[in-house]
């Protein structure tokens, strides 16, 4: 689910950045550093949207580095449980295939398909197949997130298509 | 009463729990006691005893009366007697109990007489009365039955009357009725215990040895007394005597080795008597499917499963297991054997399901017997499906802790992939028992079996059978419910993230993706895999895994401190432990009071790796020795020992500590991670002089053109001795001395070069320093490019002088082949400036050193100036550097290691024109142009743009990041503007290199003023050609006109004329060069094309007004305008007046030899 978060990012700068581009500065370092990122805590950060506030600068004691303290607004992106959604399947084996959701990684294990849907080794590319699904890399499906493990700087979650209206996105 | 205890019947399910009760009945006589508990545990232990059972009923009864007694206990002391001496003759009907009957006259006699006796007068009649009477009904009704019976009933009836009692007999633990008579009293031999010094071990030795003492003074005078010795395994250090008196004891163990003497010898009491001697009978109870572990033999430890207890009774069952056949080949058991390894101490064969082709392979065909069912006989062993299925006695197997795992489980069920095929009641069953110590208030637990089944929720309060849950859902929510504890199993939800607690997998994580009864199939966090585990053995893990970042005062990675000296990075931690790894690769576990936190260097710590690079916290780094580990630097300790921290490592949870000198970067350094990088003002070279703040990276000299050097030892033993320069190595030369032949290793340092003709010597890299002086009046080439101020006579131009402005260019392989002519050659980069940079190789443009160019310039001290006029000189000397390494070709020679050389234009190869560096507008040369992106590529403006118009601007678009401008770049070019820059020659849009390509982001543009080559203005006769100008001048312009004529180039060793005059006199236009080679086409005939060596063009004067030409500077006043293009307004007396520019502060006039018309624009 997205979500619009304020959030804060300390930026520390080189000394030699301080002059007239420093703001420039700060807000590139800013999207650099977070751009992209992801926090067990909000998410993964899609996008900033506004920096609401860029901070003083502290010079810090034996690096005359600077911090600045930067509040910003940005999109975030944060899987919940029992979320639908739709990914792009970037890897199948036999123990089920994994789809990103954008950043998010997420794992149907083969479990969690549909009980006709069988691993065919053989095909090329691997797939999955039942009698009207067929899921290999690069098929779009609709997944409903059942558990999140939430790392300090990443997150994974496993999904299943085992339900009604999940599965295989079909483009017609 | 007696209508219970006639027919035998089944145990009364509540009896158990008021045996229980029993022992809270104080007022048995204690002799019986013992007794009773045996028959007790009897009962349970073996139902179907017959006797026991009747015993039962009568301890129902009992029971029941003692219920009745206590409630009137208080009122009726003299009942209560009374009461029980009834019931001890009850109890007693069937049994001989005329031993007790002394023991409780005994005690009664103590106590009252009178109550007793008449209890004892009062009752027996009564009950001798019933039971007659009973008995002679009975006897009626038999024989009325007998008559109306058929015979066959009767039969029928003995039958089954006998059957049971056989199998009562057969079956019995008959010992119940015998012990209690056996019970001991205080009549019976006393059982004393003495210790044994040792422990253990010792026990049976002794108790032989006294065993000894006694027989063999039994016949003598004084025997000893003592009955029976005995010890008990489970009493380890003790051994019991039975004997009447203690005296006896101390007889028997007197003298005897081992005995703990001094400690004495103590009574055991009567009622610890019985069960000192009691063998506990364990519960075998066998069920078919049950999980067994086998304890003997090769298969001890082995997982069996019972198949058939129909023989239980002969203690003998019936399982199935996986055999461990021996299937080494018999020439190799041979081997063995006669290596010494008897077949009894190989190593037990692995386990797998038997095979009859293998077997038959092995052991050859007739050992192995086919039966007609399809199993296999070898051995004397059946095998079904692979497993062996054999009797075995009930005392090889063990049927307690099996806890059988799973794989072991899915091997019996032969396919390790499916659980379907588990029978999951019988692992439930196997672990059942666990299922209390595995339980934490707050797990989820669900409920399986009973009634209460399907009820879930959390445990709130645990104890040995009963749990309690706090129901989650449906009518009972939120209410706490208490459930047997075997009844309920661990409950976890598809996507839950849990730890494995026990079994293969411990300690892995993973999130549940399937749930099947009591096995979760989990998908690992640690690896792409499938874990099978019983949900006993997981619980719930936090979010994060234990090697992620957790709260406290001491987190994971965190760098601490062991000692003062030793710093150990935080692994683990693991409740109030912390794992650590030490700087010296050793992990141990501290409690945090034992370590003090460092304080947090990471953002700062900064290492040196193997490659003289800076690393820090974050970088990914690899060893290069070793084990060639890849981790993330998580923490530097004294620059010295690096920790580093790899997910796919397993050892220490990933963290190793390597030395800092071992490791390599795996990835080149981003930017943003270097300081110097991060140090906009470091990405710039700053042009002239600026107080950079990064030295110089070492050049990478190419001193190979050294050889054959003609030097002079200036130190050491060899001093002044003459030799040649025959290899270099590093900062050493290998000198081939004139002397004597010999070869020395010398360092460079103690060398210079000496000058065969004059026998002057140079520094031996330092080529540069005749150059210095160098004013415009030295040869063609040898043109200090940044000798800007027009000068004339052997004075140095301003500024620059000797110092050279780009000392820092050194760096740089030569991309502004600065000189004129020859200078693009040389691999110096910064040709003339070089000479200053002590650093800068070449010595060798031009005449350079090794010229003895005795004179131009005027040089400083040291160069053997030409001295203005160069009266003096003969200057032979510029020469064509014929000694200068590469110097090969001409100006733009593609030898020469010039970046920006092969361009087009006749500035091409010189216009540094450095990538993405925002030129100004052309035609204001000298005049700085800012770089007008706020955030543009380094301009380092400033650059006298060649070009006069102005068409090279680069003009590379700003990038938006790179490095910042520099505002403050000195102008390479100090000179007016004036002159500043006279560009040389392209006067049409000579393509700058560079030019348009987007700027690599924050790519240093190493120059930025562009050192417009000097074409040299060598009016100087000799020097110059017979034109007065350069032979080479063609080689930096492009797109003139040229005519062909002889060769100007001096004591050249080409022909004179170009393919013998043919085209001598024509005019050509050229547009490329290759090498010397001009590709001229010819103005008269555009099919006639010839590449024409430089040496041969002349430039083609104006001839009209209106005219476009381009200074060439021949001569040497107008040298510093050189390339400046204009348009022929008259002719005045071979000079030509030139239309007035913009830039011009008056109307140029140039000489015409200075002039060259141009091609095409």
């Amino acid at each position: 689910m997205f979500f619009l978060r304020e959030l804060t990012h300390t930026i520390l700068l080189h000394p030699s950045y301080f002059g007239a581009q420093l703001e420039d500065y700060l807000r590139q370092k800013l999207y650099e550093d977070v751009e992209g990122t992801c926090s067990g805590k909000h998410g993964y950060i899609i996008s900033v949207i506004t920096i609401s506030d860029i901070g003083e600068g502290k010079i810090q004691p034996s690096t005359g580095q600077a911090k600045f303290k930067t509040t910003y607004t940005a999109i975030v992106m944060k899987p919940f449980k029992g979320e639908v959604v739709d990914g792009k399947v970037v890897n199948v084996n036999k123990m089920g295939f994994f789809a990103m959701v954008g950043p998010l990684q997420v794992f149907v294990s083969c479990h969690l398909t549909h009980g006709d849907m069988q691993y065919d080794p053989n095909a090329s590319p691997p797939c999955y197949r039942s009698n009207d699904e067929v899921i290999q890399k690069d098929t779009k499906v609709r997944m409903q997130i059942v558990g999140c493990r939430v790392e300090a700087n990443d997150i994974f979650a496993i999904g299943t298509i085992k339900k009604d209206f999940l599965g295989q996105i079909r483009e017609d | 009463m007696s209508n219970i205890e006639a027919s035998s019947s089944p145990v009364d399910p509540k009896s158990e729990d008021e045996m229980d009760e029993r022992p809270t009945t104080k007022k048995r006589p204690r002799i019986v006691d013992p007794d009773e508990e045996d028959n007790a545990d009897d009962a349970v232990e073996a139902k179907d005893d017959e006797k026991a059972e009747e015993d039962e009923g009568d301890e129902d009864e009992d029971d029941d009366d003692d219920e009745d007694d206590e409630e009137d206990e208080d009122e009726e002391n003299d009942g209560e007697r009374r009461r029980k001496r009834r019931r001890k003759q009850k109890r007693y009907r069937f049994l001989d109990v005329e031993a007790e009957v002394d023991d409780e006259d005994e005690e009664e006699d103590e106590d009252n007489d009178y109550g007793d006796v008449a209890e004892f007068i009062d009752e027996a009649p009564e009950e001798g009365a019933a039971q007659s009477d009973y008995q002679h009904r009975r006897l009626d009704r038999s024989f009325g039955r007998n008559e109306e019976e058929d015979v066959q009933d009767i039969v029928q009836r003995l039958k089954e009357r006998h059957a049971r009692t056989a199998a009562a007999r057969y079956n019995g633990d008959s010992d119940a009725v015998p012990q209690r008579l056996l019970m001991p009293g205080v009549n019976d031999p006393s059982l004393w215990r003495v210790y044994t010094k040792t422990q253990s071990g010792r026990e049976a030795a002794i108790c032989a040895s006294i065993f000894r003492k006694v027989f063999s003074q039994q016949y003598s005078a004084n025997p000893i007394e003592v009955i029976s010795v005995f010890f008990r395994d489970s009493l380890s250090g003790m051994i019991f005597l039975e004997a009447r008196t203690s005296a006896a004891v101390s007889a028997a163990i007197n003298g005897i080795v081992g005995i703990f003497a001094s400690r004495g010898v103590s009574l055991v009491p009567i009622e610890e008597m019985a069960p000192l001697l009691k063998i506990k009978k364990k519960d075998v109870n066998l069920i078919p499917g049950m999980w067994i572990r086998m304890k003997r033999g090769k298969y001890n430890g082995d997982l069996a499963q019972v198949v058939d207890t129909d023989q239980i009774t002969s203690g003998v069952v019936g399982i199935k297991f996986i055999p461990r056949i021996d299937l080494t080949p018999r020439e190799k058991r041979k081997e063995k054997a006669a290596n010494g390894k008897g077949l009894a101490s190989a190593t037990k064969p692995p386990s797998r399901l038997f095979s009859y082709d293998d077997v038959r392979k092995i052991y050859g065909r007739q050992s192995v017997r086919t039966s007609a069912q399809g199993s296999f006989f070898f051995d004397n062993d059946e095998y079904i499906d692979g497993f062996c299925v054999k009797d075995v006695k009930i005392a090889i197997i063990e049927s307690e802790n099996v806890n059988p795992t799973l794989e072991e489980i899915s091997r019996f069920s032969g396919d390790d992939q499916s659980t379907a095929k588990f029978d999951l009641s019988a692992i439930a069953d196997a672990n059942k028992n666990l299922t209390v110590s595995v339980l934490f208030p707050g797990d989820q637990v669900e409920v399986y079996e009973g009634e209460q089944t399907g009820l879930y929720g959390s445990v709130e309060t645990v104890s040995s059978d009963v749990i309690a849950i706090k129901a989650v859902g449906g009518d009972v929510h939120g209410q706490t419910i208490e459930v047997p504890s075997r009844s309920v199993r661990k409950r976890f939800d598809v996507g839950e993230h849990v730890k494995v607690l026990a079994g293969k997998n411990a300690d892995a994580t993973g999130m549940v993706v399937e749930i099947k009864g009591d096995v979760v199939t989990l998908m690992s966090d640690q690896g792409e895999q499938e874990i099978k585990v019983f949900s006993k053995d997981i619980r719930k893990a936090a979010d994060t895994t234990n090697t992620t970042k957790q709260g406290g005062l001491y987190d994971l990675h965190d760098l601490v401190m062991l000692d003062s000296t030793t710093a150990a990075v935080v692994t683990k931690v693991e409740g109030a432990l912390l794992r650590v790894l030490d700087q010296n690769g050793a992990a141990r576990s501290v409690t945090p009071d034992q370590v003090t936190i460092r304080r947090d260097n990471k953002r700062f710590a900064v290492a040196t790796d193997s490659q003289g690079n800076d690393m820090k916290v974050g970088d990914n780094m690899k060893e290069t020795e070793g084990e060639s580990r890849q981790g993330e630097v998580i923490n530097i300790f004294r620059s010295l020992f690096v920790f580093l921290h790899n997910r796919d490592l397993t050892d220490n949870n990933g963290v190793f500590v390597a030395r800092a000198q071992s490791l390599i970067s795996v990835t080149p350094k981003s930017a943003v991670s270097d300081l110097g990088k991060m140090n906009p003002a470091l990405n710039q070279q700053l042009p002239y002089g600026g107080a950079s703040l990064m030295p110089p990276p070492p050049t990478n000299i190419n001193r190979n053109r050294l050889i054959n050097t003609l030097v002079v030892v200036v130190k050491g033993t060899s001093k002044g001795l003459l030799g040649t320069i025959r290899d270099i190595q590093g900062d050493n030369a290998r000198v081939e001395l004139k002397t004597n032949n010999k070869t020395l290793t010398i360092a460079l340092t103690s060398l210079k070069r000496k000058d065969q003709k004059t026998g002057a010597t140079f520094p031996l890299e330092a080529g540069g320093q005749s150059t210095f002086g160098r004013g415009p009046a030295a040869g063609g080439y040898d043109v200090n490019p940044y000798s800007g101020a027009p000068t004339t006579g052997g004075q140095t131009p301003g500024g620059f002088g000797g110092r050279t402005p780009g000392a820092r260019f050194g760096q740089t392989p030569n991309p502004y082949a600065a000189g004129a002519m020859g200078g693009g050659k040389t691999p110096n980069p910064y040709a003339a400036a070089a000479g200053a940079g002590g650093r800068t190789p070449a010595p060798g443009w031009g005449a350079g050193g090794k010229t003895p160019a005795p004179g131009w310039g005027g040089a400083g001290g040291k160069t053997p100036g030409w001295g203005g006029g160069g009266g003096k000189t003969p200057a032979p000397g510029f020469a064509d550097g014929g000694r200068t390494p590469g110097w090969g070709a001409s100006g733009m020679g593609g030898k020469t290691p010039n970046p920006y050389g092969a361009p087009a234009g006749p500035s091409g190869g010189r216009t540094p024109a450095p990538q993405g560096s925002m030129y100004g507008a052309g035609a204001n040369a000298g005049g700085p142009s800012y770089g007008n992106g706020p955030l543009t590529a380094p301009t380092p403006y400033g650059g006298p743009t060649p070009g006069i118009q102005s068409a090279p601007t680069p003009a590379a678009p700003s990038n938006l990041y790179s490095a910042p401008t520099p505002y403050g770049a000195p102008t390479p070019f100090a000179g007016p503007p004036t002159y500043a820059a006279p560009t040389p020659g392209g006067p049409l849009s000579a393509p700058t290199p560079g030019m348009g390509g987007p700027t690599p982001y924050g790519a240093p543009t190493p120059f930025g003023g562009a050192p417009t080559p000097y074409g040299g203005g060598a009016t100087n006769g000799g020097v110059a050609g017979p034109e007065g100008i350069a032979w080479d001048w063609a080689l930096d312009f492009r797109n003139v006109i040229v005519e062909v004529g002889s060769s100007q180039k001096p004591n050249t060793r080409s022909p004179l004329h170009f393919q013998r005059g043919l085209h001598d006199g024509k005019r050509f236009g050229y547009d490329t060069i290759n090498g010397e080679l001009c590709h001229c086409i010819s103005l008269d005939d555009p099919n006639t094309i010839e590449d024409i060596p430089a040496e041969y063009l002349k430039p083609s004067k104006p001839d009209q007004p209106g005219q476009m030409v381009v200074c060439v500077g021949a001569s040497g006043s107008q040298e510093q305008q050189r390339g400046l293009q204009r348009i022929t307004q008259y002719e005045n007396g071979g000079s030509w007046m030139m239309e007035m520019d913009p830039e011009d502060s008056s109307a140029l006039v140039w000489e015409a030899i200075d002039l060259c018309r141009i091609w095409k624009v």
